[in-house]
Formats: structure tokens, sequence, C-alpha cells
């Protein structure tokens, strides 16, 4: 009965991490692109 | 040793040799806090009920982790700043700017994961024990900070103004953590010690301790790729 | 000294004529006003409520305050004329803060009594309040000040203040509070919580003007 709350907790954990997770590596992956840009056309 | 700190710090406050650093290291970091995440969540699986509890005391192992590096985060962000203002580190700003939403984040989850458990505890949603209460004074200590490097346009008096809001807030937190306790103890509220200190048995203790140290490797690597990115932004911004 | 005088007495005539005292106390008394439409209008737990509600109204009128504390000076050098001045900068905004204090803290406490009528305040437990108020809101002004110092070159940045200077307002809340319910509750002395407020703002007064003149330095630079 009180199963629900336990995945409801990791569910609420793990689910704003990987958020976190992606936005940063996405973040981290466009920063590297555009430092990539100008050096291209030089 | 202290000396060969300072050595160390110097070597990589070149951003350059950091990125190398950082590269070096970035994919490991990771897999090590896969790794012992893993681990750890195979461990909270076995775990025994607990006699008062049951099953939710599984909610512990999140929701406490997240607690620890909740304040951890924050400490980093001092330290940082620290070394930023105090010692004029060129990578103190960039480590407590990538740190904040990572700190953040886990004193939000804290505080969800903390509800969750009171509910089956207590039956109600939110509870204004100790701990929690301390937390949420925490999360907005986070989103101030958070706040004042998205206002200020001009980076480095935003990084300034930030490291100085780091630096005074921190000396504030044991001041709220103490008022806090102490305020909770003034208003004893009907369920008495809540979330708090029996001392653990091995069986609960260990699976903490492996998830504690998984979220900081978490947090860690989070970090890590947070540094890497500002600091790539940082070097856009220079050259525009 | 004088100098510190006049800087307070400027600072003064400066809220007094921009109405900013006027807004203050109608802030604080609009806020106490509404309260009953939310908590019901049923005495008994009113009286029970008064003095933490009227705690945390001083606060909030005390936070809206804050933006027009160091923003006109900012936008239109004052701020740094004052650094050129023979006193010290920490020194000078220490003027201008008693000068808030004066203006504004001291006319919101003062109204304190009237806004605790509204919400059938215990009258034996008035003077306690006011004694905490008296000790705590001097923290409550410094830590606001830190707060204005740092936002202050942000536009609008009234809400950010507000938000960075809040969670330094806990500590002193509870202690306000407890102070208050003191005599009340246990027949405690008051003394110990007096004490702890009036250390806290001590503290507060001692040290924040260096964080203040510091925030202020880096959006001037």
């Amino acid at each position: 009965m009180y199963d629900t709350y336990i995945y409801l907790s990791y569910a609420a954990t793990f689910v704003p991490l990987a958020v976190l997770i992606g936005v940063s590596f996405k973040q981290l992956n466009e920063a590297r692109r555009l430092v990539q840009l100008p050096a291209e056309s030089d | 040793m202290l000396k060969a700190l300072e050595n160390i710090s110097a070597h990589y406050a070149n951003p350059t040799r950091f990125m190398a650093l950082a590269a070096k290291w970035h994919a490991p970091l990771w897999g090590l806090a896969a790794l012992c995440l893993a681990y750890g969540l195979y461990r909270v699986a076995y775990v025994p009920d607990d006699y008062q509890q049951g099953a939710t005391v599984k909610i512990m192992f999140v929701h406490v982790p997240a607690a620890w590096m909740a304040l951890f985060g924050y400490s980093f962000i001092f330290f940082a700043s620290v070394a930023a203002l105090v010692f004029r580190h060129p990578l103190g700003h960039v480590a407590a700017r990538a740190a904040a939403p990572v700190g953040a984040v886990f004193t939000l989850i804290a505080l969800v994961t903390g509800s969750l458990w009171g509910q089956p505890m207590w039956g109600t949603w939110w509870v204004w024990d100790a701990r929690l209460t301390s937390v949420l004074v925490l999360f907005f200590i986070y989103l101030g900070y958070i706040a004042l490097w998205q206002a200020i346009d001009e980076p480095t008096r935003a990084a300034r103004a930030a490291s100085l809001l780091a630096i005074v807030g921190f000396i504030n937190v044991p001041i709220v953590k103490f008022s806090v306790d102490w305020w909770n103890t003034l208003h004893q509220p009907a369920s008495v010690s809540r979330l708090a200190r029996p001392a653990l048995h091995a069986d609960f203790l260990y699976p903490l301790l492996i998830m504690g140290l998984g979220f900081l490797l978490l947090f860690l690597a989070l970090t890590l790729t947070r540094m890497q990115m500002e600091i790539l932004r940082q070097k856009l911004r220079r050259r525009s | 000294m004088s100098l510190f005088m006049t800087l307070c007495g400027a600072h003064i005539r400066l809220a007094w004529r921009g109405g900013q005292t006027v807004l203050a106390v109608s802030f604080l008394f609009i806020a106490v006003t509404l309260l009953p439409f939310g908590l019901g209008p049923e005495l008994k737990l009113l009286r029970a409520l008064a003095p933490g509600l009227l705690w945390v109204v001083l606060a909030i009128s005390l936070l809206t305050t804050l933006d027009k504390l160091f923003q006109a000076d900012f936008e239109d050098g004052t701020l740094d004329r004052l650094r050129l001045l023979p006193l010290a900068f920490e020194a000078a905004l220490l003027a201008k803060l008693c000068g808030h204090f004066l203006a504004l803290v001291l006319p919101l406490i003062l109204s304190v009594p009237l806004a605790g009528l509204l919400l059938n305040i215990d009258g034996a437990r008035l003077p306690l309040l006011l004694a905490a108020m008296v000790c705590g809101a001097p923290a409550l002004v410094m830590w606001g000040g830190i707060g204005a110092g740092l936002a202050v070159s942000v536009r609008r940045g009234g809400l950010l203040t507000v938000l960075i200077a809040m969670p330094f307002y806990v500590p002193v809340l509870i202690f306000g509070a407890a102070a208050s319910q003191a005599a009340l509750a246990t027949g405690t002395a008051l003394w110990p919580y007096l004490g702890i407020l009036a250390a806290l703002s001590a503290a507060t007064i001692l040290l924040a003007p260096f964080a203040i003149a510091a925030a202020l330095r880096v959006a001037q630079d």
C-alpha cells in the first residue's frame, strides 16, 4: 500500500536528476559546437 | 600537504590545462558514479523492512543523501567563492556557478522525498520539522544565489556579487540551522522524533553510505560537466 | 561624527519627502487588514496569532522598503560621492541605514500597537512585542541592506532583494516571535530572547556595513 510512495520518491529523485544531466550535457555540447565555429571560418 | 594542494590548484588554474584534466577524468567519473549508484540501488532493494516504518524506510536512502548533497553543494559553492574572491583563483567562479543548479536540484529532491516520506508516516504532506524546514530555507538560499547570477548582465560583476552572497550566506547557514532546531523543540509537534537519529543498524547504514557516495560522485560528475560548459561559454564571451 | 549625522538626516529627509514612510506604514496596515479575511474574524484566534502575524507583517513591510535604499543614489552618482568623503564608506553606509531605520522602520514599529488592535492583541503582550521588535529590527535592516547592496545594479531589483534577504530573516523571526510568546507561555524571563535578538542586531550592525560596502563596490567598479 505504501509502495506508491516509495516509487514516487525514487521517481522524484531520478527524474529531476535525469533532466539536469540531459540539460547539462546539451549545454556542454552546444558550447563545444559554438567554440569550434569561428575556428572553421578562419 | 597544503603546499601540494596549493601547487595543484595553481597548476590547474589555467583553464586550458583544467579542460585537459577534465576531459581525461570526465568519463571515468561518470562511470564510477553510475556504478556506485547501481550498486547502492541493488543494496537498497534488499534492505529489510523497518520495525516501525515498514518498507517506506527505503525512501530514506534517497532523501538523506539528497539532503547531504544539498548541504555539500552550498559548502562547495562557499569554498569556490572564497577561492575566487579571496585567493583570486580563476576557476573559483566557474566552479561555484557550475555547482549551483546541481545543489539546488538535490535540495528540491530532498524536499519532495521528505514530503513523500512524511505522508505514510504522519499522514501529512508537509511537516515543519527541523530538517525539512532548514532544507526549505536552504532552497531559497540557492534560488537567490542563482537569481543573482542571472540578474546581473556583466559577467565579472555577476561573479563577484554572487561570490559575496555565497560567503555571507554561508555564515548564516549555521545560524539558521541552530535557530530552526531550537524553534522546533519549542513547538514540539505531536509526533516526536521524526526522521531522527536512532543509531542506524548496519543493514541500513551501509546501503545509506553507498547511496551517499553515489550521490557525491554524481554531484562531482555533474559539476565537472557544467564547469567545462562554463569555461567554454566564458571563452565564447571573450571572443565576442 | 557630524558628517555621520548629516548623512543620516539626509536619508531621513529623502524618505519622508518621497512619501516612503507613509507608503510603508500603509502597507503594514493593508497586510494586517487582509489577514482576517484569510483567517476569519474570530477574535480568539486572531489574539492567539497576533504577535507572530505582526512580526511577519513587519518583516515583509520592511522588505518592501529595501529597493529604495541604494538604487536612487547608485543611479545618480551619489554613492560614488559617498566613497570620496573623509568618512569611511562603511560608516557612510551605516549612516544611511540608521536613517532608514529611523525614517521607515521605527514608524512601522510604532504602528504595531494600532495594527495589533485590529488583531485583538492582548494588551499585556504588547510591550514585550515592541521590545523584541526594537531589538530585532536592526538586524532585519542590516540583512536587508546586504540584499539591497547586492542587487543594486539590477533594474527593478526589488524582488531579487527580497529573495536574497529572506533566508537571513528566518533566525530573527524565530527569536523575535519566541520573545513575544515568552512571558505568556511559561513565565520564563524575557531577557534571554531579547539578549539573543540584541546580539544578532549588534553583530549585524558591526559586520553588515563591510559586506554592503563590498557589494556596492562590486556594482560601481
